[in-house]
């Protein structure tokens, strides 16, 4: 077991599950606070709302924490964690059945047509707002398949680098890189004639 | 990378791993960023435009989704206060991390470790007194099953498809060569490629194959 001589905010990951697992409740504090925001974040980007992503963010934790076993200091505790919050976010996605509500209301027949409302012109930069921007980065997120949108967001929203999301999701480096390029591809092909018919029109 | 390789054209991917920055810094990655500036020296054409992901990038800044509500966080932090702490850790994780990395280094060596030739014999050897011999059975066949999905990690070492029949050989990698790697027309992925220079390949003769 690791011998801690430094305070919480300046020991390691594993240094604070050492602790933590003695029954100090200030280094599962720190643990927690270190995690808490890039656990949401991800959580959201796969969710695309806030009690959803909540819910995922104390799966992960809860998992994460109770199997402690499995985590064997291969990976970083971070990257671990982040497997464990991403899986809990997808598993709670397919049990409500989110995206298949936004798939009804937004890209089924006529997705440009339906998607226009959003584009609305009450911002003179580009006629949309940040909810909108939302809606429409969520409704493009949904149309990925399920392992191009857990790559892409653990990639831009947690920052992992490649090697860190091949060893999340226990692929090579070329795999997450040929996720990640067709994942842009999609997404931009998508969002890019909508947002740029909006900016001509409010030009 | 092989030499065909260094003559080969890099793929998208690779050109946009290396527009992005994701090339640097990473040993591994050395040789093929080194291989993607010597293509892009020769043909400047195939820069990848700078601003071709400027759209997506600033559309995730903007949307970067805001913090929970202050209860949000708090709420979970009690629940994960009740959580008990698993029996044996730490140390219980470190005696499976070495049990785990013994078990595979005994598979590994019964594996590729060079074997006797084992004795020929005439007729099926007689079960034991008190033990059944079993004779196998299909447990289903291909049309019973469906698969939904792999995972990355699993692609290496399921084998999907038809059982193979009739001979088999074992070829060294050098008696392989790629010529082309196409992205699956289903969903557009390439499949995993395995470059190891020491792995031998199995190779299942077809009939038309003198």
């Amino acid at each position: 077991m690791p011998v801690v001589t430094v305070g919480p905010q300046q020991a390691s990951d594993e240094e604070l599950l050492a602790l933590w697992s003695r029954g100090e409740r200030p280094a599962l504090d720190e643990l927690f606070g270190r995690y808490r925001s890039v656990a949401y974040r991800v959580a959201y980007r796969l969710l695309g709302n806030e009690a959803d992503a909540l819910d995922a963010v104390q799966d992960g934790f809860i998992k994460a924490l109770t199997h402690l076993r499995n985590f064997q200091g291969r990976s970083t505790f971070k990257t671990w964690l982040l497997r464990v919050v991403s899986n809990a976010s997808l598993d709670l996605g397919r049990q409500r059945r989110r995206r298949e509500a936004i798939r009804i209301d937004v890209l089924v027949a006529g997705e440009r047509e339906s998607l226009e409302p959003l584009l609305r012109e009450d911002n003179p930069g580009t006629g949309l707002e940040q909810a909108d921007f939302r809606r429409l980065l969520d409704a493009a997120l949904a149309r990925l398949p399920e392992p191009q949108r857990r790559t892409f967001v653990l990639h831009a929203e947690a920052e992992l680098s490649y090697r860190e999301v091949a060893d999340v999701l226990e692929i090579s480096i070329g795999t997450v890189m040929s996720r990640l390029y067709y994942a842009r591809q999609k997404l931009r092909a998508y969002l890019e004639p909508l947002v740029h018919d909006s900016m001509a029109k409010n030009s | 990378m092989t030499p065909w390789q260094k003559t080969r054209k890099p793929s998208p991917e690779l050109f946009a791993a290396h527009a992005a920055g994701e090339l640097d810094g990473d040993a591994a990655l050395a040789p093929v960023k080194e291989h993607v500036e010597r293509w892009l020296i020769e043909h400047p054409e195939d820069r990848h435009p700078a601003d071709a992901s400027r759209l997506l990038d600033d559309l995730w800044k903007e949307t970067r989704p805001a913090e929970p509500g202050a209860g949000g966080y708090k709420a979970i932090l009690e629940r994960l206060y009740a959580v008990p702490v698993p029996r044996g850790w730490p140390l219980w994780s470190r005696a499976a991390a070495w049990l785990s990395a013994t078990a595979a280094a005994v598979w590994l060596a019964m594996t590729f470790w060079p074997e006797a030739p084992l004795p020929v014999a005439d007729k099926p050897a007689d079960p034991l007194p008190g033990v059944v011999a079993v004779v196998p059975f299909p447990v289903a066949t291909s049309g019973e099953i469906e698969i939904l999905s792999v995972e990355g990690s699993d692609t290496a070492s399921l084998v999907i498809g038809q059982p193979v029949h009739g001979p088999i050989e074992l070829l060294a990698p050098g008696e392989v060569i790629l010529t082309s790697v196409e992205p699956a027309a289903s969903d557009n992925m390439l499949p995993r490629v395995h470059e190891s220079h020491e792995t031998p390949l199995i190779w299942a003769r077809v009939e038309s194959e003198p």
